[in-house]
């Protein structure tokens, strides 16, 4: 279709006479979109598999402890293959969910001003008359509602997927943790924008935030069970933070962890802004 | 009589360590004028246009564009809203479509042309459902000029405005500048093609090594700039540094020629003086007076 023959996109152009603001999150949208979609789909698979899994793992288990009364389980086993709260944490909110959320969050926060200089459109958008805070901040609010749809549909499809497996869950104790969940993707999709504002070059970024996310899971984390730490080493530890106690109870959220984590965050996007709005591009 | 000016820079300078990209730079851009930016690749001009625009920031000096100072975050945006420009590369968003881009783009200005938005759609054939990104580069730098020429801009600074578009586009393109300018616009051009400066600007000013080596109108260059050769026995003890206009001094065997933007008749004078023979005064394009001027900057 050519020159100004109606087409679906020109129902776009009546829109867009909104304003700016409506435009600017119509374009975050528009980066972010493939990748918040594949996170969604992500997130469902991962929730829906753990949860439908838990009939099949609780009978393997049984049996194993019928058929095999010597192997020794772990000490968290009995817990988690008789309390299905504690099932969900074990498997989602302290592993499997929770590696995929930071993971995903960053590649969320991946992008802006620094990328579009290298794909050689940063031209084209700082030549609009809307300030750098402005570009930054359609984002970084698109990323964070993203980041926190991913959290409710990990909590809608852990609800809907227990449902279907008759087992009663308590809506408690999932928002609770979905809220950890998105707090700590908050965190890691402020570290994204830090280091996209912070890192040059098209894949340089994307590269570095998961060499990072990567460094915490696979490298820090199994060497850091059963070491002592301090107080601040332990309100530095965002997986702890996503992870918090296993029940649904005030005492399961580590307050000062979250707090910290969260200044961190804050104190990640305003260095953004602050790199971002002072760079040449 | 002189005319308010759209963009005035002072000493504006760009460094990258011990890189002067930028040197010193003082220049008037009068509202209404259509002028023409040339310079080699690399000469500055981009890295110029970018600080004009609040992309980079100035190392020194300053400047102004449409009363706006370009340091001040705050003034750029106000400068921005009455401004249309287009980027060397024309990148566009690949992941909007022709339409969408459109639509993205008038939610910034009030002063949106629907008419002109519409005409150029027609004109330039422009598949509006097609992403950006599958566009060919004529096509891209099309989509890049109707957005630029549809903001209603006061000013419109186009950087290559006609590169990688065929002939029959390229001076549509060239109509459309100067009936922006026409309609009010003042134009900011940078150019590869000194054909199409010489068609439409009435000014040109050349960069060479991010120093400003000619800063005149189209007209003084036709009816100014003139080539004075003569012929000598020996033209390299000819000195004519003491006398103005002569910009350049070139030899070629035994003949001294001379570009020079004023004073043609004392330097005509001074060739005869000086023993040179078959003295000539001759026109000069455009063409000749920008070559002249490369190398000047250092």
């Amino acid at each position: 279709m050519t020159g100004s023959q109606p087409s679906p996109a020109f129902s776009v152009n009546r829109h867009s006479r909104r304003g700016p603001w409506h435009a600017l999150f119509y374009k975050a949208w528009f980066e972010t979109r493939s990748r918040f979609l594949t996170g969604l789909i992500v997130v469902i698979a991962i929730c829906a598999f753990m949860t439908l899994l838990h009939p099949y793992k609780i009978a393997m288990w049984k049996r194993d402890l019928i058929q095999h009364p010597e192997w020794k389980d772990p000490i968290w086993s009995f817990a988690v293959h008789t309390n299905y709260a504690t099932y969900l944490w074990h498997y989602l909110y302290q592993d499997m969910l929770q590696k995929v959320f930071l993971i995903l969050a960053v590649l969320l926060g991946i992008g802006g001003l620094g990328r579009e200089a290298s794909h050689g459109t940063a031209g084209l958008t700082l030549a609009l008359p809307v300030s750098r805070k402005t570009l930054l901040a359609s984002r970084a609010a698109v990323g964070a509602i993203e980041v926190g749809l991913l959290g409710f549909v990990a909590f809608l499809t852990i609800v809907v997927c227990s449902r279907a497996i008759r087992i009663d869950y308590s809506l408690t104790h999932g928002l609770l943790h979905a809220g950890l969940i998105v707090a700590g993707g908050l965190v890691g999709f402020a570290a994204g924008l830090l280091i996209s504002a912070t890192v040059e070059g098209e894949h340089a970024p994307t590269l570095v935030a998961l060499s990072i996310v990567g460094m915490l899971f696979y490298v820090m984390a199994p060497y850091s069970d059963g070491v002592p730490t301090s107080l601040l080493v332990g309100a530095l530890n965002l997986v702890g933070v996503m992870s918090g106690g296993s029940g649904s109870g005030l005492a399961d959220v580590p307050w000062t962890g979250l707090a910290v984590s969260l200044t961190i965050a804050s104190l990640s996007v305003y260095y953004a802004f602050y790199r971002s709005t002072s760079r040449d591009y | 009589m002189m005319f308010p000016c759209v963009i005035e820079t002072d000493k504006l300078s760009k460094s990258y360590g011990s890189f002067e990209a930028v040197r010193e730079l003082s220049l008037l851009v009068e509202k209404g004028s259509i002028t023409g930016f040339l310079g080699q690749n690399g000469a500055g001009k981009s890295t110029t246009i970018k600080m004009l625009l609040g992309m980079m920031r100035p190392s020194h000096g300053g400047g102004r564009v449409l009363g706006h100072d370009i340091a001040d975050p705050k003034a750029s945006l106000a400068m921005r809203q009455r401004i249309a420009y287009v980027a060397e590369d024309k990148r566009l968003y690949d992941y909007m479509t022709v339409g969408q881009l459109i639509a993205f783009t008038k939610a910034f200005y009030p002063t949106w042309r629907e008419d002109v938005e519409k005409e150029l759609l027609e004109e330039f054939r422009l598949p509006v459902d097609r992403v950006t990104k599958k566009l060919s580069k004529g096509m891209r730098t099309q989509t890049a000029l109707l957005l630029a020429f549809s903001k209603g801009a006061e000013l419109l600074v186009l950087d290559e405005p006609s590169e990688g578009l065929d002939p029959v586009i390229a001076e549509r393109v060239l109509q459309l500048t100067v009936r922006a300018a026409a309609d009010g616009a003042s134009v900011f051009f940078s150019s590869h093609q000194i054909a199409e400066v010489e068609q439409i600007a009435d000014r040109v000013l050349m960069i060479d090594r991010g120093r400003l080596v000619l800063d005149t109108s189209l007209d003084a260059v036709r009816e100014k700039f003139r080539r004075i050769r003569a012929v000598y026995e020996h033209p390299e003890s000819v000195d004519l540094r003491s006398l103005a206009g002569a910009r350049r001094v070139h030899i070629d065997g035994r003949v001294l020629s001379v570009i020079a933007s004023e004073n043609v008749d004392a330097i005509a004078a001074r060739l005869h003086e000086t023993q040179g023979t078959a003295i000539e005064v001759l026109p000069v394009t455009l063409k000749e007076v920008l070559l002249d001027s490369i190398g000047t900057g250092k």
